[in-house]
């Protein structure tokens, strides 16, 4: 289960680190980490992401997820976080990517 | 789809350039409003002249849909008695608990109307209405 979980964060790592305006927030790398990936999208807020995501079926947690002394410290007001289990495949994991890329377009920020 | 409703262009204009951002060095009160829950905060200052809204500033960091709103309200507001500024506030609130059964008035609340559309998603209502309670906090403290 946790190689599963590995596999997929590490795809989804890569993947985000090669979209455009995107910011892969915490290591990078996969030692002691879980299958979640917190990131964020330049000139989005992250409600704002979390909600275009949901519109295409895919859930995400969004915000300062309890630790506002954190997000003030990384300058941040929030990101996005996207986790994985068991039932999630690679498959999900290209559709998240593409429909990331996707955002800026959307809300019409400056590449 | 449904969530251009939510996010009109009129939205995304004002989140992209808001207007009346940035606080003024001059102010009749300052009111700070945040919402723990999601993080968005807004610092707003309002100038009376009277029972005339003279002017309104503000900053903060949120979500297009909070910072649009606080864009849309002061260009609204400004100038405005504290009478009609008070009708066009219940107009907004109106609109927000409307549940997507409302066009808003656009004689009233002109880009207001734009945010319709947030009536449809119960947790971004909150956005929306964030600058509008600061500015109904800060007249109710100056006028009393």
């Amino acid at each position: 289960m946790a190689q599963h979980e590995q596999e997929l964060t590490k795809q989804l790592i890569s993947g985000l680190q090669n979209t455009s305006g995107v910011q892969v927030i915490g290591p990078v790398d996969m030692k002691d980490r879980g299958g979640v990936v917190s990131f964020t999208v330049d000139g989005v807020h992250p409600h704002d992401v979390g909600q275009y995501l949901d519109q295409f079926g895919i859930a995400v947690r969004t915000g300062h997820h309890c630790a506002w002394p954190l997000m003030r410290r990384l300058n941040l007001v929030g990101t996005t976080r996207a986790s994985f289990h068991l039932y999630n495949d690679e498959n999900e994991v290209e559709v998240l990517l593409n429909t990331v890329s996707k955002i800026k377009d959307y809300f019409k920020v400056s590449k | 789809m449904e969530l251009d409703s939510l996010y009109q262009e009129v939205i995304l204009d004002h989140y992209r350039s808001p207007h009346h951002k940035g606080l003024s060095a001059d102010k009749d009160i300052q009111v700070h409003h945040n919402n723990p829950s999601c993080g968005d905060e807004i610092t707003l200052n309002l100038i009376m002249d009277g029972m005339l809204v003279k002017d309104i500033s503000w900053d903060g960091v949120g979500c297009s849909i909070s910072m649009a709103s606080a864009s849309v309200m002061s260009d609204l507001l400004i100038g405005k008695r504290y009478e009609e500024a008070t009708k066009i506030l219940g107009a907004f609130v109106e609109l927000m608990q409307s549940k997507g059964q409302s066009q808003g008035d656009e004689v009233i609340l002109e880009d207001g109307v734009a945010f319709a559309g947030v009536s449809k998603f119960p947790a971004r209502i909150k956005c929306a209405l964030l600058g509008w309670m600061a500015f109904k906090d800060a007249t109710t403290q100056v006028i009393k």
